[in-house]
């Protein structure tokens, strides 16, 4: 009962009343379908793809990340802007609450519940709670801009798009035509365990640290393609159902959840000897 | 007074944690290129040991194997993703800390508001740059340790990266030490504008992890116009975005002076305006 308790005053605190975490996904849902729509315009005109766009193919455009990099002098890095903003802007939308929730008010709750099991957990809860709203937002920003400009509302892929976007080989990719529903739930729950190592990390550095890391982490994803970097999970273009020698989905839900527990865990024990006076 | 503030700004950004720790998290970074390069150059040295051939001496050296001339280590990626990160890291904070904590109040009542604001933009401004320098420094001068300064020649273009219509390219292949100092300059002064970001951001937010994050999303943004600028694939297009020109190599578009010096006078007016000007009129009681 305590617990409901505290995830909801969390939850109105932290969610509701996070302007960050509203605002951040609606601008940035605006500015990729602008540069999706023009895109895909730009493409049709010169006639790069057969027919128009679909939502599933903005979904991909959204979560796609990037093909395999190979290394060489002829082939630079170039990050995946679009993947990484997305994945980059949800640790920075939830960095700041459980630590301001450790001051004030928050501390006095803290102190007052005699638990700090709950507490921690409650925050847990939170940024879970946290990440999928942000992506159900992100996703909702596309889909009514998507009714706005009266396109087509569905998980149909375009092949050529994908294609011309990634500047992929055609025989590296298999043919689909559809997101499968499964494939959505993947990139969320990678960002929510990037999110809960980013707050278990805070507790034993700074949270600008734990930030850091946690942009890391995404960062040499995209530049790797390994089973053991996290963030590969959050790549669609790199799940085996699209890729030929892609990551596979029953090891991206395993590495997630084994994480997202690990960290949970490792901050359980970490916070029942916090000093939070000192913060 | 202005004299002694800054020096007072100066020695509290230089002697904190917070500096050294983005310094050594720069050069731990900057590690992962040398380490991946030595393991390249030994292979070569081996290969040419093996083989009777073309050495090509000239494609491989100290200016195209150190951080700066290599666009695709990870170790590279990474410092040209982190660094508005690591420049925010030093001091970009402490206004934010001030205001909270009533620091400022004091400061201004003894030194006056121009003062203090001119010399926190001054400090800010210096831990910043260093903080972006330092590690490529660290990492030029350790792979000359390992990697000779041969001269590079343009006849191997596609291994350094420089080709002829890329920023100060005759100055590349002529005189690279000087090549290396002009854009470790010109990453001094943009790391330093890239911390005041942070400074800026700090007359608007009140928690520290929020104005020393922010640099990154701006920087982020500004590369995000690059989708909606490069359109065409036939037009030669300037490189807009800090986190590509910043490197002493071209990694997509060449650089430009004029697109360099816009961007460091539109950041330097915007910040000093913000966190200078601005600021100065607003109550700080």
């Amino acid at each position: 009962m305590r617990f409901i308790r505290y995830f909801l005053f969390d939850l109105k605190q932290g969610a509701l009343h996070n302007k960050a975490l509203l605002l951040t996904p609606a601008a940035i849902g605006a500015l990729v379908f602008l540069d999706f729509l023009l895109k895909a315009h730009r493409y049709l005109a010169i006639g790069a793809i057969e027919e128009s766009v679909s939502y599933g193919d903005y979904w991909f455009y959204l979560y796609g990340g990037m093909k395999e990099y190979t290394p060489g002098p002829d082939n630079a890095f170039s990050f995946p802007v679009v993947w990484m903003i997305v994945f980059v802007a949800v640790p920075f939308a939830l960095v700041n609450y459980p630590f301001r929730d450790m001051g004030g008010i928050g501390q006095q709750i803290l102190v007052r519940s005699r638990s700090r099991n709950i507490w921690w957990l409650s925050k847990c809860c939170w940024n879970f709670v946290g990440t999928v709203l942000y992506h159900l937002l992100l996703q909702a920003v596309g889909a009514a801009l998507f009714l706005l400009f009266r396109m087509d509302l569905t998980y149909r892929i375009h092949m050529d798009f994908i294609r011309v976007v990634y500047d992929a080989l055609h025989e590296e990719l298999w043919e689909r035509s559809a997101l499968p529903l499964a494939m959505l739930v993947l990139p969320v729950l990678v960002s929510a365990t990037v999110n809960m190592l980013q707050m278990t990390l805070s507790l034993f550095v700074r949270p600008m640290f734990g930030f850091f890391a946690a942009t890391l982490l995404l960062l040499a994803s995209a530049y790797l393609m390994s089973p053991v970097l996290a963030g590969n999970y959050a790549m669609a273009y790199r799940y085996d159902w699209m890729l030929k020698g892609g990551v596979t989905g029953r090891a991206g839900l395993t590495v997630a959840a084994a994480l997202l527990v690990a960290a949970l865990l490792l901050g359980l024990v970490r916070f029942h000897f916090y000093d939070i006076l000192e913060e | 007074m202005l004299r002694q503030m800054i020096r007072m700004e100066c020695r509290k950004a230089f002697r904190n944690k917070m500096f050294y720790i983005a310094v050594a998290e720069g050069c731990i970074i900057t590690l992962f290129a040398l380490v991946y390069y030595i393991g390249i150059y030994q292979n070569e040295l081996t290969m040419m040991q093996a083989d009777d051939v073309n050495p090509m001496h000239e494609a491989s050296g100290l200016f195209n194997f150190w951080i700066g001339g290599e666009p695709f280590s990870f170790g590279s990626a990474a410092y040209f993703f982190m660094f508005p990160l690591l420049t925010a890291f030093p001091y970009g904070w402490s206004y934010c800390g001030e205001k909270r904590s009533g620091y400022i109040r004091i400061a201004v009542v003894q030194a006056g508001k121009k003062a203090y604001f001119l010399a926190k933009y001054t400090a800010v401004f210096l831990s910043g740059a260093l903080a972006m320098v330092i590690p490529l420094v660290f990492d030029f001068l350790l792979s000359a340790l390992f990697f000779p300064a041969v001269m590079p020649s343009p006849v191997y273009c596609t291994s350094t990266g420089v080709f002829y219509d890329s920023l100060m390219s005759m100055l590349y292949y002529t005189v690279p030490l000087l090549y290396v100092l002009i854009y470790l300059l010109i990453d001094f002064i943009f790391g330093g504008l890239i911390a005041c970001i942070s400074y800026a951001a700090a007359c608007f937010v009140r928690y520290r992890v929020v104005a020393v994050i922010l640099p990154l999303f701006f920087m982020l943004a500004v590369h995000y116009l690059r989708q909606f600028v490069y359109i065409s694939a036939e037009v030669r297009y300037r490189e807009i975005s800090p986190m590509f020109f910043l490197r002493p190599v071209q990694a997509a578009y060449p650089a430009s002076f004029a697109v360099i010096f816009a961007e460091m006078a539109a950041l330097f007016f915007v910040t000093f305006f913000l966190s200078v000007i601005w600021e100065r009129k607003h109550e700080i009681y």
